[in-house]
């Protein structure tokens, strides 16, 4: 079958405890914008019960439908239903794309499904471009540790099967349309293809120090940074009302917790004031950031991060942190 | 003799006063603190000597600094004056890969001079693990670290260095031989503004083995016997199993063996092998292994991947900041006949008892470095006493045994009183000709 | 006695990779090649799971011939042995072509029960392969692992812990089951001198793609292959921020604090 019998975008509507997870609006906001140069439709596909609040949302960001798939076997989330519910809509819808968030289950049934399926499936886009002559979406992605950029395309088979990390796109609703259709399936999944058996489930103690995708103010430290000098940077951040974070190297150095690493293979921010030191500006890491207002600490006057701030100091990151602080305790 | 006198004539030169200048010029890691009444920050040889020979002339103190990264104290103004900064001196002049050398400034980092070095399929093998040091500060502490064992200090890789002396007359290091006491001078005998460095022919292969060992004793004295036995280790570390858990603790992975087939460990050999190629490095790893059950080890274990040998050193590179994370620290880093590092350990642990410190250890078997660290939970202020009388007794210890308190670190401001009394003297005499007004980072003294 | 097989991969340090600033191409030449260091970690939970219930541990990679040196890393630190799938015609597969070929291969020997995998590899970073492999050999799977908590080989089942977004979930998977590594609990082993020359020594088994019956050459190497990467380009920067330089670092700061606050 040639991939112009595949239409239309879809993106997974991931539900947990009855919240829609942020990055399934994200995805439908960047999808939006795909389907409005493709002239595909955009369809949101859900599995088990949606609360009508949560759905509403999803009608804001511009879908023009709504699959949603009802059946014993979605309660809980398990590979094994979500692989088998994708593989059969993908066969009977034929959809040309199926965007998924790369939340732990995403990541988890997103490359079996399309397995299954025989087809592609890509991680990780920070870019997503539709190109009309090809038909094919470009994924472009950081690749060899953020040194390059990679476009990947699914040329031949469809869908075209991508995860995405949460907080890689906007969610900025464009309204809703006129019509929305909503196509009701009944697809439950045999329990005895179902193999493993949640046993128990325990929610991460929140160490509020170590949650860094909401703070308001990011203290970001990266390689540069010298062993004996992070109580500063904790310092300066407590005193910005902020939190500290870190770049991969220094969680790679076990100086933080890889749980404050910020970028593609770590957290995404959106902090109204983000402070880089000794940041040198991978891709991979700036990627994972949209901030307000962005600021640089750097010796290397020719860091690539320079290129990414609003504003730059070309200076020991130390002498500045130990200057802010003595500002801001001034100031306080 | 104030500095008011000397700024006049310091017309052209970058110059910070107060209340311009940024707190880091009045202090490094060692905790001694005085802010300078000026700072120069230099950009030439002509530019220091300008300012040494304007100082001499009033009788202004000047105290040259690198990159602030000391642990004595050694960059500190302690007599006020000018703190003579020469960090934006940091150029890497050349590289001559046929003669092996590399001329560079003081101002220039160590990590800046090693990656310069690999560059051209060379190395720089001096490393006291600072590596945001400058290659000046290094020279003027002579720094070793636990490569020195069989690649030795950076005096044995300075063949130039053009020197200022106190009276601003510029000489070459090679045209005065008699003055190669300025290269572990810590600044107080002359200026280094340009060094002629010697390089090494990478080794074609390395492993780094980790012997455990049941009992430190054992593990103190196996080095010694590795080195006898005609090894010839890069690095012959002592790894105490406390602060390898202790370290552990803090960035979540241990590395280095705790237990081993059910069996504590008391303290690990970590040794480097270097040999012409894969199968030389195995080849002395395989004779190793018979002398092995002599020493006593638990067991042998390799690691000559580069991931493996970036997370050993990683780990033990850790030790140190992981101490410094600790609520209350200290420690004390000194050097002993390298046969006499058990015993001073076995001191420093005695007198931690009476003192309430309990001491965990990192020693450097070859040469006889030892440092040992201390934790606590309890305030700052409340652990200083028994924490610095601790110091003390180590410091005035290693002495006893024949050491040296500077250890690799120099003796800046913090050790002076430890200095044995004939090496003051001879160090006396050259002071004495080189710096008669004595204002080369006075307050200081070196071994 | 459980049939444990491990996957792992040879990748370039990618630490060690530049851009050639000329032609914007990745500079591959004197860059060392490793074992991806995340299946360091997943062989160290099979050894563990091996240490404590019995089994075998198989190693399989796909790669050219000097992917054998990190088969042999692998022995050296506990693996009893290991297949090397290599054959030009399996190159330039994407995760789909190479989970196919992986499997083709390794049932050559028969069935296992568990299959450990790294939770992604340095270079490729897409993190698929744990669950492609789980569909090829129609295992249960379990990605994320953050510590198996039991293995029970007569009721064929194994009770892990799987790391998800804000918490930790206990599961009870059916056997064969396939497990992606998180590095936490399971550091890398490090090999002893005895095992070292042991797998200096060890026979590696090679496989090439005329070895395996039935294999379909359209789904391996290539042609195997849906994904294409049609090309690659450097990072573009964006125009350089402003860089606040008044002079002194105090007076630099203080202009930025005035900035911080203004905001």
């Amino acid at each position: 079958m040639g991939k112009s019998e595949y239409r239309d975008m879809w993106v997974y509507l991931e539900v947990n405890g009855g919240k829609l997870h942020p990055v399934s609006l994200e995805l439908c906001c960047e999808a939006r914008r795909l389907c409005d140069e493709s002239g595909e439709r955009l369809i949101g596909v859900a599995a088990g019960a949606v609360p009508e609040s949560e759905l509403a949302q999803v009608k804001e960001c511009g879908v023009d439908g709504l699959l949603l798939v009802s059946g014993s076997g979605y309660e809980r989330y398990s590979t094994e239903a979500y692989t088998r519910l994708f593989t059969e809509l993908c066969r009977k819808y034929r959809p040309s794309a199926v965007f998924v968030g790369a939340t732990a289950n995403g990541r988890d049934f997103a490359p079996r499904f399309a397995a299954r399926l025989e087809t592609g499936c890509t991680s990780d886009a920070t870019e997503l471009i539709y190109n009309p002559e090809s038909r094919d979406i470009e994924f472009v992605e950081p690749a060899a540790g953020g040194k390059i950029m990679a476009v990947i395309t699914i040329p031949e088979l469809r869908p075209q099967v991508g995860t995405i990390r949460p907080g890689t796109f906007k969610h900025a609703p464009t309204g809703r349309r006129e019509v929305v259709e909503v196509i009701n399936e009944t697809l439950p999944c045999p329990a005895e293809e179902i193999r493993t058996r949640l046993l128990d489930y325990k929610a991460d103690e929140r160490d509020a120090e170590l949650d860094i995708s909401d703070s308001e103010t990011i203290v970001c430290v990266g390689n540069g940074v010298k062993d004996e000098s992070l109580p500063k940077y904790r310092e300066l951040a407590a005193l910005l009302g902020g939190k500290l974070a870190c770049t991969r190297p220094v969680a790679d150095r076990e100086l933080l917790s890889n749980k404050l690493q910020v970028g593609q293979s770590g957290v995404m921010i959106k902090p109204k004031l983000y402070l880089g030191f000794g940041v040198s500006g991978a891709v991979n890491h700036v990627t994972g950031i949209d901030a307000g207002t962005f600021i640089a600490v750097n010796t290397d006057p020719d860091a690539p991060i320079f290129n990414y701030c609003d504003y730059g100091i070309v200076a020991d990151m130390d002498a500045v942190c130990d200057e802010l602080i003595a500002l801001l305790k001034r100031g306080a | 003799m104030s500095i008011e006198q000397v700024l006049p004539s310091l017309e052209g030169l970058k110059v910070i006063l107060p209340p311009d200048i940024p707190s880091d010029y009045g202090r490094d890691e060692s905790g001694a603190a005085r802010m300078p009444e000026a700072v120069v920050e230099a950009t030439s040889a002509a530019e220091v000597s300008k300012l040494l020979g304007a100082c001499a002339a009033a009788g202004v103190a000047v105290t040259p600094r690198g990159a602030g990264t000391g642990q004595a104290g050694g960059c500190v103004p302690v007599n006020g004056g000018v703190v003579l900064s020469l960090a934006k001196l940091n150029g890497i002049l050349e590289v001559d890969e046929a003669a092996r050398t590399m001329r560079v400034q003081p101002g220039a980092l160590l990590q800046d001079v090693k990656a310069e070095a690999e560059r051209h399929g060379l190395r720089y093998p001096p490393d006291p693990g600072e590596k945001t040091a400058t290659i000046g500060g290094n020279a003027a502490t002579d720094a070793g670290g636990p490569g020195a064992l069989k690649y030795g200090t950076t005096s044995d890789y300075v063949l130039d260095a053009e020197i200022v002396l106190a009276s601003g007359e510029i000489v070459r290091l090679k045209d005065r031989p008699e003055y190669a006491g300025v290269i572990g001078g810590e600044g107080t005998l002359g200026v280094v503004t340009e060094l002629t460095l010697r390089l090494e022919e990478p080794a074609g292969s390395d492993a780094i083995l980790l012997l455990p060992f049941a009992d430190g004793e054992s593990c103190a004295a196996a080095a010694g016997r590795i080195i006898a036995e005609g090894y010839a280790p890069a690095m012959a570390e002592y790894l105490d199993t406390a602060l390898v858990e202790y370290s552990g603790s803090v960035t979540g992975n241990a590395v280095f063996p705790v237990e081993l087939d059910g069996e504590r460990v008391a303290a690990t050999l970590m040794l480097t092998l270097e040999g012409a190629d894969e199968d030389a490095v195995m080849e002395q790893m395989e004779t190793l292994a018979e002398l092995a059950e002599e020493l006593e080890c638990l067991d042998i274990l390799v690691g000559d991947t580069p991931t493996m040998k970036r997370e050993f050193m990683a780990a033990y590179e850790a030790f140190h900041s992981s101490v410094e994370g600790a609520k209350s620290s200290c420690e004390a880093n000194v050097s002993v006949p390298a046969q006499r590092v058990w015993e001073y350990m076995e001191y420093a642990r005695g007198v931690g008892e009476e003192l309430g410190v309990k001491p965990m250890f990192c020693a450097h078997l070859g040469s006889g470095g030892v440092h040992a660290y201390a934790v606590s939970e309890q305030a700052r202020s409340e652990y200083a006493p028994q924490s610095e009388a601790f110091v003390k007794a180590l410091y005035a210890e290693s002495v006893r045994l024949g050491g040296e308190a500077a250890g690799e670190y120099g003796v800046g401001c913090t050790k002076q009183e430890y200095v044995a009394a004939e090496r003051r003297e001879r160090y006396a005499a050259l002071k004495a000709e080189l710096d008669p007004a004595g204002i080369l980072n006075p307050g200081k003294a070196v071994r | 006695m459980l049939r444990i097989l491990v996957c792992v991969k040879q990748v370039p340090d990618v630490d060690q990779l530049r851009m050639d600033p000329e032609t914007g191409n990745l500079i591959r030449e004197g860059v060392p090649a490793i074992l991806n260091p995340l299946d360091a970690n997943a062989l160290s939970a099979a050894l563990s799971v091996k240490e404590e219930y019995g089994g075998e541990v198989t190693l399989i990679t796909m790669g050219p011939p000097a992917a054998e040196s990190a088969l042999r890393e692998c022995l050296a630190a506990g693996a009893d042995r290991a297949v090397l799938v290599t054959d030009r015609a399996f190159g330039n597969a994407d995760t789909l072509a190479t989970s196919y070929s992986i499997a083709m291969a390794a049932q050559l020997d028969g069935e296992y029960d568990l299959i450990f995998c790294g939770k992604e590899s340095l270079d490729g970073a897409t993190g698929q392969m744990g669950a492609q492999l789980a569909e090829r050999f129609g295992a249960a799977q379990v990605t994320g692992t953050l510590k198996i908590e039991q293995v029970d080989e007569a009721a064929r089942v194994i009770r892990a812990q799987r790391e998800v977004d804000g918490g930790v979930e206990t599961l009870e998977a059916e056997l064969p089951c396939l497990l992606t590594i998180e590095k936490k609990n399971y550091p890398a082993r490090i090999p002893n001198l005895k095992g070292k020359l042991r797998a200096k020594k060890a026979e590696i088994k090679t496989v090439s793609s005329a070895d395996i019956p039935g294999l379909d050459l359209g789904r391996i190497g290539d042609p195997g292959s849906p994904t294409k990467v049609p090309r690659m380009f450097p990072p573009e920067l964006p125009e350089r921020g402003e860089i606040i330089d008044e002079g002194s670092i105090e007076a630099s700061v203080a202009k930025l604090y005035s900035l911080i606050k203004g905001e």
